[in-house]
Parts: structure tokens; C-alpha cells; sequence
């Protein structure tokens, strides 16, 4: 049985149609011709068969629990996590399949900011006790 | 005579120098860090001459980035509301 893929929304599905209104226009450049190549491609298997063997589909159990509501993570490429991730999840209606999210961010691709090493802020220091006085 | 002082800025409140050395760079423009508390640092270049070192922690490649999580915290919220986009057509973009 083959899916309905639908985008969340707002921002997924803004997100989908100017991807592909600039696919159409041939306005993607290097970078964007490429990621959406392999987000067609998930997003065919995901279409097909949710559970199909490139995509490694999993329950993230954390997000579950967060929202109420199964949450699947996907890769775009075969078994790697880093090249890209899918977020979807059943629904709206039965037979549908509804991606949340993608990473990473196409925004955050053109700022170059998506890195394989992620830092974050470092956590507030305590203050060092310097003895009595 | 009144003595003139000058009011400590809101953002260098609650910040002291614990240390302050003069130290040179080796032959690979390395210098180290006396006591460093972090390993990793975001660095900026001032153009001063200055940098600035703000320590960082690294965070699992598992993590979702915030964008990421905002993303998905909207579209869950319209999902539950049984909202999605109509379905989408992937027909025009796979290659044969």
C-alpha cells in the first residue's frame, strides 16, 4: 500500500513548494540540486514502504513522549545520520504520512552553519569557593 | 574634591579576571591556555588584534538543532489540529 505524503505545516510545506518552484525554475544551486535529489529520493521510499531498509526508519522515543504522538526519524542517505534526517509521522488522515521536519535546515546549509561537529553554549560555571575570608 | 568613578557595565557584572599573563605565540602561532576549564572554544577575531574565547561543549550528532525542533514543534501542533498540506507529487521529480 502505497502512502499520501503530505508536509506539516506552515513552515515544511513553504519550505517544500520553494523547493520546488525553484527546482521547476531551475534556480537550485549545487548544494540544494543535491539535497533535494536525495529528499525526492527518501521521500519516494518513504511513499512506498515507510520501513524500507535506506531510510533506517526509527520511533524516537524522547519526541513520543514530548508530543503525544509517534514521531519516526528517517535518514535521506542509506545509514548516514549526518547527511540529512526526516521527521514524520502518521496522520492526518488514515494511509497519510505527514513529514514534521528536516534536517538540516536548508538555512542553515546556506550559512554554511551545519557542521558534523555541533557546539552549543557551554553550561554556567560555578563560582570556584576561593576559602574562608 | 569630588572623585570621579565610572559605573561597572550590566554585562561585565558577575565577571572577574582570575588571571592575566603576557605569553607568546610557538612557531605554529600556537599559544596555551593557562588553566583552561573548556576544550573546545568558539574564537573571534577582532579587528584589533583581540580575540575572544567563549567556551563550548560539544553536543551529540543525534541532537536535534533548534530550527529543526521549531519546525517540528509547529507542524505537530497543526497535525494534531488533523492539518497537513494536501498530498504532495513526487511523479515530476524521480528520474527515470
Amino acid at each position: 500500500m502505497a502512502f499520501l505524503i503530505r508536509m506539516g505545516q506552515p513552515e515544511m510545506e513553504s519550505l517544500w513548494l520553494d523547493l520546488t518552484t525553484r527546482k521547476q525554475q531551475g534556480k537550485l544551486d549545487k548544494d540544494e540540486e543535491k539535497f533535494f535529489k536525495k529528499l525526492v529520493k527518501a521521500l519516494g521510499y518513504l511513499k512506498e514502504n515507510p520501513r524500507h531498509n535506506s531510510l533506517a526508519s526509527h520511533e524516537i522515543d524522547d519526541l513520543t513522549r514530548k508530543y503525544g504522538l509517534k514521531i519516526f526519524q528517517s535518514y535521506l542517505e542509506n545509514n548516514t545520520p549526518s547527511a540529512g534526517r526526516l521527521f514524520w509521522a502518521y496522520g492526518p488522515d488514515k494511509g497519510d504520512i505527514t513529514v514534521l521536519a528536516i534536517e538540516p535546515h536548508p538555512e542553515d546549509q546556506k550559512r554554511g552553519a551545519y557542521q558534523r561537529i555541533k557546539l552549543s553554549t557551554f553550561p554556567a560555571a560555578k563560582p570556584k569557593s576561593h576559602g574562608k575570608g | 574634591m569630588p572623585t570621579a568613578t565610572l559605573k561597572r557595565s550590566k554585562a561585565a557584572r558577575g565577571i572577574s579576571i582570575v588571571q592575566h599573563y603576557d605569553i607568546a605565540a610557538d612557531a605554529k602561532n600556537r599559544i596555551s591556555l593557562r588553566g583552561a576549564t573548556a576544550k573546545y572554544f568558539h574564537v573571534q577575531a577582532l579587528s584589533n588584534g583581540s580575540y575572544v574565547l567563549q567556551p563550548r561543549v560539544l553536543v551529540s550528532p543525534d541532537a536535534i538543532p533548534a530550527r529543526t525542533l521549531k519546525m517540528l514543534e509547529s507542524s505537530v501542533a497543526q497535525l494534531k489540529k488533523g492539518k497537513a498540506s494536501a498530498p504532495i507529487d513526487l511523479a515530476r521529480f524521480i528520474e527515470g
